[in-house]
Formats: structure tokens, sequence, C-alpha cells
């Protein structure tokens, strides 16, 4: 009897322990990277102006879509009950599509501020997702408002933000 | 006062109905363990009605002249049944031999059942209360096979065999607990010091408790008839982790027929303090001032009432509970990761938005009746659970008005479910042994707050089942179990106008506005479902026993699974609903080896689950329009495997007694495509448990059954993770605790010194809620608790 047992619990040991020397390779769980060289972390830009962003994003297997977003942060200070805004909170969404699922992409694009928005903090996010569904986010602060014209010149791209 | 005069009206009626026994007798005795230790709180049943033995091991009961059953049973030793005729004074003393497995089951209430072939770990009252953590599931974290997911320091649920949520069922006094469960942030509103005795199935539990027992069932059992006169006892901690401190008070009256019970818990935490300067959150790096997690600070408050009468062919129990819980969430990561709201403000004890309120109402009636062949069990009850989410308003939209009323209550959810359960056992004859039963179930979810994630639905749930058991011989128990279920779901739609302005205003065609803007459809669906499980306990001889499961197991879609269609708070994930999802099938197979010999105990437990559908949800690749969310996440059926091994050991050599708990853990979906077959979300890491304990002094006069332990959990890597989940390290934690005793003339105290997290290791844990915003466990943590019984 006692040999039967012992067979038996090592035929369950092997068949459990078998079960997971499989095709594990072959899943992609890994997400992709990110590196916003533009807009910095707290950049000011114009009301009216123009934005335009720089991002260099990366895979291990192949990008597929890549979406920005922008919204208002202003109850993130304040207590937005008491603050009626009377100019027009702006928003911003765009998808755009990566072709060829490469395993790099240095996203570049300009978007218009619109007039008559209201001033203040703005988050703007970038969400990408890779061929199979990985996705990974980041976002920064930017400051949207009426600056006399001495804004940065977008040149500096040594902070910028790596996420892993 | 109002204690004294429940008290009193009690025994006036108990004074009636003993008076007219005129020729009752005094049976007698005491039940000791093999080696002569009187066993204290061991079971006396006698004809349906229970006794206790006290701290000497002595038990009395006045009965009239007749024929007795008598049952005596103690969790870790074997039953001893035995038939008396009673009719002069009688002395009646037993020895009970330890348990092959330890863990044999016990059957407090309803039929006895000498054995049970699911594999079921018991846990007592006095376990829980030396081991207790915040909340029910991390308490019973070392047991193999279960873990618990973690909401902060005060609030988890349980996760058997890597099954949690809505696919484990937590039952008290046999009624389904019924909450928000689906939700990965919500903690079981449980109290746990009030906790009686608990069981843990493992395994499909559907045949007794329906839908949802699936991973298995968490059996609650407050149904202890308390010893007779007044007694009760007052435990009291401290943590210093959260510095948290805690008090729970038992009262318990009774005479002859009658008992009251009254408990109360008071828990209040701080701020969790944990071994890190900032945590990096998406690509913030969110600064951790003087280690401490602001906004994690919480509130409990419980009270329970039980009033019952146990006769001898009749027995009912009312219980009426309620259960508060307010905690806090971490406001540096809750949506966009903020650094502005994690400056310290001084209070490490305050609540602020965003928060979480819970309240949990619960009425249970148990009724049993008692004849020559069999017992009816009638259980009605009414539970209502009101959750809240409260942040400071907040829109995406841009146009919407915050409410007149709570403009910062976000989400609030309202759920009243009515539960009727009836259950006939009949003994065929010895060898079998039959029950029926029946079980209905209706659920009502209300909503209210500024942001939309469930819709307001009906739910309701009717099963029929049938359990024979067959013992040929007492090597040999066979259980079959037979159930048919029908679901109803009737769902309220929602339209949302704001966010339908919000996406004409950004440039979308009124056909996709108003497709987003209906953030749930109107459904009215339909399910049924035929369950099956055949069971087998065999012992090969005195030290080799196996139990063997081979069944089915379901679970209706929920509300969230077939109507979500909005981004789920906090996570900023668009999840959307399928309404046409079937309920999910399981099928399964478990197995359990047990060794027992020369205080040796070893437990093998292999399992396999195939799930023809299981629900989960997929991301879609496609963005959502919604503002704030990534892309889609679509509930998605597909066929997954889930398997594991849970293994035991305990061993006492002279005063050392070692233990270890280990579980090992393998699943994943099965797909058409191959590299999309990706493992289930929220499965623990495989870990191992390991403890070794010396007792100091067994009896000195002033400290008894003193214990120094040293314990060690292993966790190894989670590299098998689920889309969106993260590979979390593995980690060593050290743990130290000393129990004792104390006895200092007629004053008893139960004094309990912990250390957790000796070393102060910063690690995270796959299954909590906090895994995900990157938030590193808790800290060291010291604590002290004691327990003060009295009356007795």
């Amino acid at each position: 009897m006692k040999d039967y047992l012992k067979i038996l619990l090592v035929l369950l040991t092997v068949t459990v322990f078998t079960a997971c020397s499989d095709d594990d390779d072959a899943l992609d769980s890994e997400k992709p990277t990110i590196m916003m060289s533009e807009p910095e972390d707290g950049e000011e830009f114009e009301i009216g102006g123009e934005l335009h962003f720089d991002i260099d994003l990366t895979d291990n297997q192949g990008l597929a879509s890549y979406k920005v977003d922008i919204h208002n942060n202003f109850d993130g200070h304040t207590h937005s009950v008491a603050k009626q805004q009377e100019e027009e909170l702006w928003s911003y969404q765009e998808t755009f599509q990566i072709a060829g699922n490469p395993t790099s992409f240095e996203a570049h694009e300009h978007i218009d501020i619109p007039e008559g928005i209201a001033e203040g903090e703005y988050h703007l996010g970038v969400v990408v997702v890779d061929a199979a569904g990985n996705q990974e986010e980041a976002f920064v602060e930017i400051m949207i408002g009426h600056h006399d014209g001495d804004h940065d010149d977008h040149d500096d791209h040594d902070h910028g933000i790596v996420v892993e | 006062m109002k204690l004294f005069w429940i008290g009193l009206i009690l025994s006036l009626f108990s004074y009636n109905t003993y008076s007219q026994n005129t020729n009752a007798h005094r049976l007698s005795g005491s039940v000791k363990s093999q080696t002569g230790d009187a066993l204290e709180g061991a079971y006396v049943k006698i004809n349906g009605k229970y006794f206790w033995t006290s701290t000497d091991g002595n038990y009395k009961a006045d009965l009239n002249s007749g024929t007795y059953e008598l049952h005596v049973s103690m969790i870790g030793f074997k039953d001893v049944d035995t038939i008396i005729q009673l009719n002069q004074d009688l002395r009646l003393d037993f020895t009970l031999s330890t348990s092959v497995t330890g863990l044999e089951e016990v059957l407090l209430q309803g039929h006895q059942h000498r054995k049970t072939s699911q594999q079921v770990l018991y846990v007592e009252n006095e376990y829980l209360e030396k081991q207790f953590s915040g909340s029910l599931a991390t308490t019973l974290e070392r047991m193999p096979g279960f873990n618990a997911m973690q909401i902060g320091s005060g609030a988890s649920k349980p996760i058997i065999r890597g099954l949690g949520l809505n696919r484990v069922a937590v039952t008290e006094n046999g009624i389904k607990q019924e909450g928000q469960q689906w939700g990965a942030d919500h903690g079981l509103e449980i109290d746990a010091l009030n906790v009686e005795n608990l069981e843990i199935v493992k395994g499909v539990g559907s045949i007794a408790y329906g839908s949802d027992a699936i991973g298995g069932v968490v059996r609650i059992k407050n149904n202890t008839l308390p010893v007779e006169g007044f007694t009760g006892s007052v435990y009291s901690f401290a943590q210093s982790v959260n510095n948290s401190l805690g008090i729970s008070v038992k009262l318990a009256y009774t005479e002859n027929d009658w008992f009251f019970k009254g408990k109360f818990t008071g828990i209040s935490f701080g701020d969790y303090s944990l071994p890190a300067e900032q945590i990096s959150y998406l690509n913030f790096n969110i600064p951790i001032f003087d280690e401490q997690l602001k906004n994690t600070a919480g509130k409990e408050l419980d009270w329970y009432t039980q009033v019952g009468v146990v006769k001898d062919n009749f027995s009912t129990r009312l219980s009426v509970s309620n259960v508060y819980q307010k905690s806090g969430f971490f406001p540096g990561s809750h949506g966009i990761p903020d650094i502005s709201r994690v400056q310290p403000d001084g209070d490490s004890r305050n609540i602020e938005e965003p928060f979480q309120r819970v309240n949990h109402f619960k009425v249970i009636s148990n009724t049993s009746f008692i004849y020559d062949n069999g017992e009816l069990e009638l259980d009605f009850a009414y539970q209502k659970n009101h959750r809240q989410e409260w942040s400071l308003f907040h829109t995406h939209y841009g146009n919407q008005e915050p409410p007149e009323v709570n403009p910062n209550l976000e989400l609030d959810f309202d759920l009243h479910t009515y539960s009727t359960r009836a259950i006939y056992h009949h003994t065929i004859n010895s060898e079998n042994e039959t029950q029926v039963g029946a079980d209905l179930q209706w659920k009502n979810n209300d909503i209210g707050g500024f942001n939309f994630l469930l819709p307001e639905y009906q739910a309701g749930n009717y099963g029929l089942f049938a359990i024979h058991e067959y013992e040929p011989s007492a090597n040999n128990l066979w259980t079959l179990g037979l159930r048919i279920d029908y679901g109803t779901i009737e769902m309220e739609g929602f339209y949302d106008p704001t966010l339908y302005d919000f996406l004409i205003r950004n440039n979308q065609t009124e056909e996709v506005a108003s497709a987003y803007a209906q953030r749930s459809e109107e459904i009215d669906r339909n399910f049924t479902s035929f369950n099956a499980r055949l069971g087998w306990d065999h012992d090969f001889n005195e030290t080799w026993s196996s139990k063997v499961n081979v069944g089915t197991a379901f679970r209706l879609p929920t509300a969230i699974e077939l109507g979500a269609n909005g981004i789920h708070h906090g996570s900023f994930r668009h999840e959307q609903g399928d309404p046409n999802l079937e309920p999910e099938q399981g099928f399964m197979f478990d197995l359990n080896l047990a060794y027992s010999r020369n205080s040796w105990n070893i437990s093998l437990s292999p399992y396999a689950y195939f799930f023809s559908n299981y629900i989960f949800l997929k991301p879609s690749g496609i963005f959502s329009l919604l503002p704030h969310s990534g892309q889609l996440y679509q509930y998605t059926e597909s066929e997954a495997i889930l398997s594991g091994i849970e293994l035991a050991v305990d061993k006492e050599i002279g005063r050392w007694h070692f233990s270890l708990a280990g579980e090992y853990l393998y699943n994943k979906q099965l797909t058409s495509d191959k590299s999309r077959n990706f493992p289930l979300p929220f499965t623990p890491a495989n870990n191992l448990f390991t403890e070794v304990g010396y007792q100091f002094f067994q009896d000195s006069g002033i400290f008894n059954n003193s214990e120094l332990s040293i314990n060690n959990r292993l966790v190894m890597e989670q590299d098998r993770i689920a889309q969106g989940e993260e590979i979390t390290p593995g980690y060593a934690l050290w743990g130290l605790s000393w129990q004792n005793e104390l006895k200092i003339n007629n004053l008893k105290a139960n004094i309990n010194i912990r250390v957790d997290n000796l070393l102060n290791e910063r690690y995270f844990n796959h299954t909590s809620f906090y895994r995900r915003l990157q938030i590193p466990e808790m800290g060291r943590n010291i604590q002290l608790n004691i327990k003060i019984p009295f009356g007795s």
C-alpha cells in the first residue's frame, strides 16, 4: 500500500510541475516605454499659441498606437465647487496609429491651443499600447495662460522622463 | 441594565419549562484527551441540545428519563457517539483520541457527519484573536492555499487557490454575505473578532452555496451555545505600524434553554508606516513624508447581538449585527498622480477625501426542528450593504455641475439582499443519509453619486439541491451532490447626457456620442445552471487517508460584467461589459493525501480546474474616447485552466513545534491564439510559511502555555502576470511571537506579543490593491493583545 502511495505522490508532483514548462515565452506582457522630451513637467504655454510634443516610444515586440489627452487639473488644487469657470475648460484627445508595428517610434506633433480657454494647470497624458494590448501611460503638468512671450524655447531635451 | 432585564425575562421563561420536569436526572462527567488533559470547550450534544465542557473538562445536564444520543466532539479530536438509557443520575467520562488529520470535521449544527469528503480547514475564535492583523482575510493568511487581497491596513478579502472577488463565497450561519464583492478595492464587511468558529472549505462549494463558491467557501459559524450563567471577555490590542487601537467586548448569558450574546468591536487606526521615502507611480516620484502613507487611516465600529432558545427537538437563533468601516485612500495615486495632495497635514489619524465608507447591517434567523430520523433547518436573512466612495467633486467633461446634496459623494451603492434557505436532512439508515434543500435569494441595488460605474439592478437566484452521503464502512464515505439553479437579472439603463454633450463638443459624431453616453444598457437576462459533485473520503489505514473530489462549479455573471461602460474608479480603465455573457462554468478535480503518525501531520493537496468560459477583462487595443482613459477593456469569456498544490506539515518534538505551509499555483487562459494565453489576474505568488515554536512553561502556576515562536514567510517572484499587471519581486518576511496564559489568583489573561516584518523589509504584495499603484506594504509592526475572560 505504501509503495502505491509513494508512486502516486511522485506522479502527482511530476504532473503538476511539468504543467509549467510550456510556451510562456510566446507571451508578451511587457509594457512599452515612454520617454517624454517635450513638453516638460511644469512647462508654460500661451493661450492661442501652439503646443508641440516630442516623445520617444519603444516596445519589445511592436508598437500599435498612442493617444494624447489634455485636460484641466483645476480641481487638484481648488475646491471646484466654489470655482465656477466662465471660460471654457479645454480638453483635447487624439489617437494616432503607428503603422507597421515598429519597436521604436518618435512621436512629434503640433497642437493648436484655442483662444478663449480657461487659464491654469492642465494635464498632458500620453497612453501607448503595443500590438499585444500592453499599455503604458505618462503624464506631465503644464501651465496654459498669458505669459507675455517669455516661455521656453523648446530646445532643451535633457530633462526627459523615462518610464519603465 | 437592559441585559439584566432580558436575562430576567429569559430566566422566568425557562423556569416555567424547567419546573414541569418532575423526574429529572443529572448526567455529568468529564472529557479528557488520551494523555489525561482536561478538554475545555468540547461539545457534548445530547439529542440536539448542546453542552460545553468547562475549564476542568466537566459537563453536566439535567434530563428526563429516556433514551439519549450523545455526541462528543472537539476540534482536533475524533468524535465519540453513544446511546444511553437514563433512569437515574449518571456519570459518564469520555476520552477523546487525536484525529488522524488533526482536522476532522466537527459539524456543530445540523446533523452530524463524522467525516466530510471536502477539504476543510478549521479556525476558532481563539486563533483569530491571537493572529488578528486588522481584518479577517489577512488574519487567515498563513493557512495553506489561502491568501488575502489587501486594501490598506484595515480591509481585505479572501483568495482561495488563486480565486477571489466573486469567486469565493463567504457565509455566516448558512447565509451568503452580499456586498460589492467585485471591487478589488472593497474589503469584506465582517468583524473578525466576533467570529466564533470558521471553516475554510477549499474547492468547489457550489452544491450547498450556489453561485460564486468556485474557489471555496469561508464558512462562519456564530452559533455556539455559551456556558451556563453570565460570561464574557474583553480583548484589546495595539499595533505600532498604524498606531492602531482596538477593543472587543463579548458578553453572554445562558439560563437553561435560553441564551443571549452581545458583542462589540471598535478599532481606530492611523496612517500606516512603510519603509520608503518615495514611490514611483506612472512617471511621477511621489514623496512619502515621515515614512507614513498619508490618509490611509481608518476606523471600524461593529456590534452583534444574538438571542436563542435550544430545546431537545427545536432550536432557534436570531442574530442582528452591524459592521461600519471607514478608511482613506492614499491621495497621491488616486487617479493621476498628484504631488500637491501628499503634503503632511500634521494629523496621522484624520480621514480626508478620497475615502470609502461602508455599513453592513444584517439580520439572520436560524431555526431547526429535530425529528426521529431527520432535521429541518430554516434560515431567513436580510442584509443591507451601503457603500460610499467620497472624493472632492471633479469632472472630466468640463460642463458637469456638482450635485446640490453631497457634492463630494462620488459613488453610492445600496444593496439589499433577502435570503431564504430550507434544508431537510434525513437519516435513511446507518449507512445512508440524504439532504434536500432550497436556496432563494433576491437582491436590489440602488445607486447614487456624481460618478457612474454600476447600474441599478434586481437579481434573483433560486436553487434546489440534494446531497447524499453513503458510508458503507468506517473507512469510506461517498458524497454525491446535485444542484439546479435559475437566476435572473434585470438591469436599468443609464444614459449620461453630460457625456453626450462633451463628446459632441469634441467633434464626435452623434452616433458615437450616443453609444458612449449609454453608460449601461437595459438588460433582462435569465440563466440556468446544473451542477454535480462526487466526493470520496477513504482511510487506507491508521496513518494514511485521502479525499478525492470531482465536480462542477458555476458563477452567474455580475452586473458589472454584463453592463459596465465607463471608467473604473481610481484605475482609469474604461471597462465595458458584455450583455451576452453566459454563467461561468468550471470543472474541477482535487485530491488530498494525509499522513499522520508520531505527531507528524502531513497533508498534500493537488487540484486542477478547467473553465469553459472564464470571464475576464481583455485589453482591446482600441483607445476609448473617454477623457483620462487608455484603451478599452472588454469583459470576455475564454477557456482557462487553473491548478496548484498545497502542502502542510506539522511536527512536535518534546517542547518544540514545527509547522510549514506551502502553495504552488499555475493558471492561464486557453484561447485559440497561443500568444494570448496569459495567466489570470491577482494570482498569488508561490509561497512557503514556516514556523518553529518552543514551549517554555506548560503549567507553572502563573505562566501557562507559554510559547515563543519565530516564523518566516517566503514568497517567490511572481512573473506569471496577467496583462496590465507588473512582475512582483520575491521577498522573505520574518516574524516573532510570544503567547502566554497568565493566571494570578482568580485573574486569567491571555497575552500575545507579535512582531511582523521584523527586518522592516520593503516589499510589494502581488494581490494587494496597492500593488497597481506601486505602494509598498506595511513596515515593521509590533502588536500586543490581551484578552481577559470573566464569568464562570
